[in-house]
């Protein structure tokens, strides 16, 4: 094999798969990328068994052939390299020989049939998933959803899509770990044919949603987005990232959603993020529980932390109900202040110890919920 | 100058036993696994002074105590009441100072120098408390009074049972002078060889040569064994009122490699560690299993978990997945234990969850067990899975 390639090109293409290549040490060729040097350009492959992506990229191939070799390395030495052209060839015994200007690599690399073969992709029933405003809504529900919780399906995202009319229907996205949780919604069109059922679901897995995330945020081209039975489909020019779908069932979510209630409490959410960032210095290390007390016109947070110390802060809001106090994870309320946009938003709760509704001002379409801590 | 006192009651499980059941007073009473008329396994709890004449201590294999102590009284260990005496000691002794550092349930250090106006001298509280010890549990207990925590320890186990030994202040040195190199504190059968060998037999034999005499040969240790010699240690008394883990272990009665027996052995741990951990008040935010084979080789795995938690069910799933961890090396299980670890007061901030107000019932349900074990024993309500083991 015999590459010449753009080192902007390669970097693009490292930086892609960077997060899909398996960080921990459970079969070390996951690692590894994997390289086809093709007539019509180079094709990189990465894979941690549950998330593939491939993607093919513009080189001068003089001489086809395969390889597959460290992912970290080949992107370290991407980043030290200043040289625009990169020569890329690999030794019948495998080692690969990275040449940039004055700079020559030898990196030790392995056959391309050692590499783990791809999921093939699944073209049978595949449902179309509409990808507009797809971004937005993964960045406004990822911070929910769990991490290694060993209620499985929580690691993931729920997506559904519920139809309308014949050409209009409304894209959900859920994100859980049972503590707080995020809904956000687009009004999307989508040709009702298409959808197996009037609500059509899937949960994808948490790792799959942050590379969507990134892929989308790269630029403005449009994907085509579907999903299987058993598999998840991204494709965009030149890229196919699969990820497997999580089977399980989603908890019932909708019934954790408070409806509106009678103690309603809106605040300017800078404000807001402010005082919590300022007062949750002085909160219990691991908890970063703080006292919220909430009167006709104010808010007043606190903290305190028998090691450290406390700190007070109140802020004005208006507030239709009794006054009462309650306690929240400082972190959780701050996760759904960072995914809202707009000037003020709205806190509803029925009691200290109930589930506390957060939205933006007049936008329906967001819902966060975050469960309070006794205090 | 420090007054530091330590205080270890005398083979305390066995001692407590003796107390509960007056006919075994003056008898050799062994605590530990059942024998099993010689067959038994596990170990040697402890052993009350009479057994001890039969050359019986603690840590021994019990088939071996049962063999050379046939007519011994062999008991099972009854950790809950070993605690619940433990508990009202430890009060005797936060009569007198605040500054009480636990060893374990039966040994502790106490920092008494800021206690001479309402006590007396050191010699005199160190005296008050053996006697209340004695009056209200019958129990014995050995102290030893020093400057420092390692003299103390060294004098309090110098006269056992009952002693009571003090060391003057700059009486340190001489008082060690003539015992043995292993009585220093971090030095073990290996390097007691080690030491005996370069012709270190007694403390005083480190006293005659430099520290940086030691520190060429020994490095580090040099200087710690030098320090000790000359009886300077200043540790300071840390008072520690929580556990830092909580486990239980269990050794099998014959090695086995039936999961469904390991399964159900966890499901016992894990209601055992529960239970004490609600006892204690406290949730485990992390969890260690033991595993050791029939070769004796012992690996562990460890898991943080994803909320902290006082309930059996959280800690037994858990325990399973780091059970599928366990280097399987077709070799048979001889013991099993779970520990579990950094432990966090209850009393902080709860987190309350979203869905199925399970956790919250399954709260109250553990709860109304421990209260029905407290009050009518541990046997009395158990899991149906747990009961069939004792039948196969």
């Amino acid at each position: 094999m015999k590459v010449n390639i753009q080192r902007q090109e390669l970097l693009t293409a490292l930086q892609r798969v960077q997060g899909v290549v398996e960080k921990r040490n459970t079969m070390p060729i996951l690692a590894n990328i994997l390289l086809e040097a093709k007539p019509e350009g180079l094709d990189i492959l990465a894979t941690d068994l549950e998330l593939a992506m491939r993607g093919l990229y513009k080189a001068t191939v003089e001489e086809p052939g395969s390889v597959t070799f460290s992912a970290r390395k080949l992107y370290e030495i991407l980043k030290e390299i200043r040289e625009p052209e990169i020569q890329l060839t690999v030794a019948e015994n495998s080692w690969v020989t990275i040449k940039a200007g004055r700079s020559e690599f030898r990196v030790v690399g392995l056959p391309s049939q050692d590499y783990p073969s791809l999921p093939a992709i699944e073209r049978d029933g595949l449902i179309p998933l509409p990808s507009a405003g797809l971004l937005d809504l993964i960045k406004r529900t990822i911070f929910a959803v769990g991490d290694n919780d060993t209620r499985y399906v929580l690691n993931g995202i729920l997506v559904s899509v519920i139809s309308e009319n014949a050409k209009k229907a409304t894209l959900r996205l859920v994100g859980t770990d049972g503590h707080r949780l995020a809904m956000a919604e687009e009004e999307v069109m989508v040709d009702q044919a298409s959808l197996p059922s009037t609500e059509t679901k899937v949960i994808i897995p948490k790792k799959a949603a942050t590379e969507i995330k990134r892929l989308l945020e790269e630029d403005d081209n449009e994907p085509l987005v579907g999903f299987t039975k058993n598999m998840l489909i991204f494709r965009k020019s030149g890229l196919v990232m699969t990820s497997r779908v999580m089977e399980g069932a989603y908890p019932n979510y909708q019934q954790v959603i408070p409806k509106e209630s009678s103690q309603k409490v809106t605040v300017p959410r800078e404000e807001l993020e402010g005082a919590l960032r300022r007062v949750s210095l002085l909160s219990r290390d691991k908890s970063y529980a703080i006292k919220l007390s909430f009167t006709q016109d104010r808010i007043h947070l606190s903290s305190s932390n028998p090691d450290l110390g406390e700190a007070n802060e109140e802020i004005s809001a208006q507030h239709q109900g009794e006054d009462f106090e309650t306690g929240f994870n400082a972190r959780y309320l701050l996760d759904v202040l960072s995914a809202i946009e707009g000037e003020f938003l709205t806190l509803q709760m029925e009691t200290p110890l109930s589930p506390c509704l957060i939205q933006e001002h007049e936008n329906p379409k967001f819902k966060a919920v975050v469960m309070p801590v006794k205090v | 100058m420090r007054s530091i006192l330590h205080i270890d009651m005398d083979a305390y499980f066995a001692s407590v036993e003796q107390c509960d059941n007056p006919t075994y007073r003056g008898k050799p009473v062994v605590v530990g696994a059942d024998p099993k008329g010689g067959m038994g396994r596990g170990v040697v709890s402890a052993a009350s002074y009479e057994a001890r004449e039969y050359g019986v201590h603690s840590a021994m294999p019990i088939g071996q105590a049962y063999r050379q102590c046939p007519d011994g009284i062999f008991l099972p260990v009854r950790m809950e009441r070993y605690h619940e005496i433990s508990e009202r000691i430890f009060a005797i002794f936060h009569r007198y100072t605040d500054l009480v550092e636990p060893l374990s349930m039966d040994e502790a250090f106490l920092d008494v120098t800021g206690s001479y106006a309402l006590f007396g001298s050191c010699e005199t509280i160190g005296r008050r408390i053996q006697e209340k010890i004695w009056k209200e549990e019958q129990l014995h207990a050995s102290v030893g009074v020093a400057s420092n925590k390692f003299v103390a320890k060294v004098a309090s186990d110098l006269k056992k049972p009952q002693g009571f030994v003090v060391v003057p202040g700059m009486k340190e040195r001489e008082f060690l002078r003539d015992l043995p190199i292993n009585r220093l504190w971090g030095v073990g059968p290996k390097t007691t060889r080690r030491l005996n060998e370069l012709g270190y037999q007694k403390i005083g034999d480190i006293t005659r040569h430099s520290q940086e005499l030691l520190r060429s040969r020994f490095s580090n240790l040099g200087v710690h064994l030098w320090q000790l010699s000359h009886g300077l240690d200043d540790r300071p008394v840390v008072s520690e009122t929580h556990a830092k883990s909580i486990g239980a272990e269990t050794t099998f009665s014959r090695d086995t490699n039936s999961l469904s027996l390991m399964q159900q052995t966890l499901l016992a741990l894990s209601e055992r560690v529960a239970q004490r951990l609600r006892a204690e008040q406290v949730d485990a935010r992390a969890l260690t299993l033991k595993f050791r084979n029939e070769s004796f080789e012992t690996v562990t795995r460890s898991q943080v978990l994803s909320m902290p938690t006082d309930q059996a069910a959280d800690l037994y799933t858990v325990a399973l997945t780091l059970l599928v961890k366990v280097p399987f090396t077709k070799q048979k299980v001889r013991l099993l234990g779970l520990s579990a670890t950094k432990l966090t007061s209850v009393e902080a901030h709860e987190q309350l969850t979203l869905f199925e107000s399970g956790p919250q019932r399954n709260a109250q349900l553990s709860h109304a067990v421990d209260a029905i074990r407290h009050r009518f024993g541990n046997e009395v309500i158990q899991l149906g899975s747990l009961i069939e083991r004792r039948h196969t």
